[in-house]
């Protein structure tokens, strides 16, 4: 590091409009898509037939294609290229010397992102571009020990970048103000991440604990 | 030497080390002292002692170890510096309730000067950039300023409390000279200069110094509130110029900003 290394790097806000981008995506669509997608595999607990009533519904919606990739594939790659850029060129852990409880849930926060940016294509890869996907060929795979500990590593992961997500969103844009308004979101976007957990884990368990027919 | 030696070992010592660096551009080196444990000790008294006998552990001969220091009552910031990892004031860091021996370096977020001495000048260009100062210059007098209620002198008087010592800077996981994250210390004082009403009239031009100057690449880490040694709410500051940055986003969409 040189001594003269203090010059100004003003990037006329860039940098700043692209990280209000990164937290309003990662709130709208992603988050409301993950609770939404989560809860609709429940159905899987109801019955195989319902499950893939679901399935072949949304299947069947309008301009799918048009909406899949409008809500969902470019914001998810939005979001996740941008993380993947900025973590590296950003983010020092420092936990060794700074261990106080927010050093914690931010390096969690960009391990998470690591870790969902990975699931997602490979749960794509198996899901989205199975044309005959059923009950029964969703459950093939939860069944085998090593998918069904994968895909509960990935729901957790997600779930924990969306509820610590949804806390640094409402910092981010000034809705939480001061350490107080901060302790009372963290209760909050925390209890809504384990109820979501738990819808998620049900459904998994679902497929998991499924006989083959 | 001999003598010298058992002299000390019949006595308690305190044994630290020192991150050397001589040039700016040059490589560091540690070195390891000791010098004879006294009541009260603090890491500016540690190197006064390695000033007097600047003599390493193993009996080298060296030179006295550069540092910086004003107030020795931790109100101006300059002895700020990494000890025992852990970035602090030395003139109020105490020897006895440190792990031996002691690591003493200086900050590595800042350009090294020599030995533990950094040039902390980013933290003042910063402060430009927000421009920190209330605009009262005039060629005709302006009177009695505004009133300021009591419950707002309380609020500035916590961020006024900064002295620009580094120590959010260095901790923060997000903060480098470099890259265009302006940080926590000019975040607090833009926050501090738009409370006074004076000052206020000049918030639109703080915020869009914070947005230039990447505000938002704070992950919410939060370690430069633990670490202030002033304890400012660096907490509170942050959020609430992320607000302020959220009004000013709103008027440019809208079309209400000029
Ligand atoms: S000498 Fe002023 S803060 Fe330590």
């Amino acid at each position: 590091m040189s001594i003269n290394n203090n010059s100004l790097k003003a990037n006329n806000g860039t940098e700043f409009w692209l990280r209000r981008l990164h937290s309003l995506t990662g709130l709208f669509p992603l988050s409301l898509f993950l609770v939404f997608h989560l809860v609709v595999n429940n159905s899987a607990i109801k019955s195989p037939e319902a499950f893939n009533t679901v399935v072949n519904m949304l299947r069947s919606l309008p301009y799918l294609e048009l909406i899949e990739i409008s809500i969902l594939g470019i914001p998810i790659l939005f979001h996740g290229l941008y993380g993947l850029i900025i973590t590296p060129k950003f983010a020092r852990s420092n936990l060794g010397a700074y261990s106080q409880v927010h050093n914690w849930t931010y390096y969690f926060q960009r391990i998470t992102g690591i870790i969902i940016f990975i699931f997602i294509a490979v749960h794509v890869y198996q899901f989205r571009f199975n044309e005959d996907l059923d009950f029964e060929s969703v459950a093939m795979l939860l069944r085998e020990p090593i998918w069904a500990i994968a895909y509960f590593v990935g729901i957790l992961a997600s779930v924990y970048h969306f509820a610590n997500g949804l806390w640094n969103f409402l910092i981010s844009w000034g809705i939480t103000i001061g350490k107080k308004a901060q302790t009372v979101s963290a209760y909050i976007c925390g209890s809504i991440g384990l109820i979501v957990f738990a819808i998620g884990c049900s459904a998994l368990w679902a497929f998991y604990s499924s006989l083959p027919n | 030497m001999d003598t010298n030696k058992n002299a000390t070992e019949s006595q308690k010592v305190v044994k630290f080390k020192i991150k050397r660096q001589i040039t700016p551009d040059s490589e560091a080196y540690w070195e390891e002292f000791e010098t004879p444990w006294k009541p009260s000790l603090n890491i500016i008294t540690l190197l006064m002692a390695q000033h007097t006998h600047p003599v390493t552990a193993a009996g080298h001969k060296s030179t006295p170890a550069t540092y910086d220091a004003n107030c020795l009552e931790e109100v101006c910031g300059s002895c700020t510096m990494v000890i025992n990892g852990r970035v602090q004031q030395a003139c109020t860091a105490l020897v006895d309730k440190l792990e031996q021996p002691i690591t003493i370096e200086p900050m590595s977020k800042f350009p090294v000067v020599r030995d533990l001495m950094v040039d902390r000048k980013r933290m003042f260009e910063s402060l430009k950039w927000i421009k920190a100062w209330n605009p009262i210059d005039n060629t005709a007098p302006l009177g009695e300023g505004p009133k300021v209620s009591p419950e707002e002198q309380e609020k500035a008087y916590n961020f006024s409390r900064c002295m620009t010592c580094g120590c959010c800077l260095e901790s923060c996981p997000q903060w480098s000279s470099d890259e265009g994250f302006i940080g926590p210390q000019a975040i607090a004082q833009s926050v501090l200069f738009n409370i006074h009403p004076t000052g206020k009239s000049l918030e639109d031009e703080r915020v869009k110094g914070l947005i230039d100057n990447g505000l938002n690449i704070c992950g919410n880490a939060q370690n430069c509130a633990a670490v202030c040694p002033k304890e400012v709410d660096l907490i509170g500051a942050i959020s609430q110029a992320n607000w302020q940055a959220t009004k000013y986003m709103a008027k440019q969409i809208l079309g209400k900003g000029h």
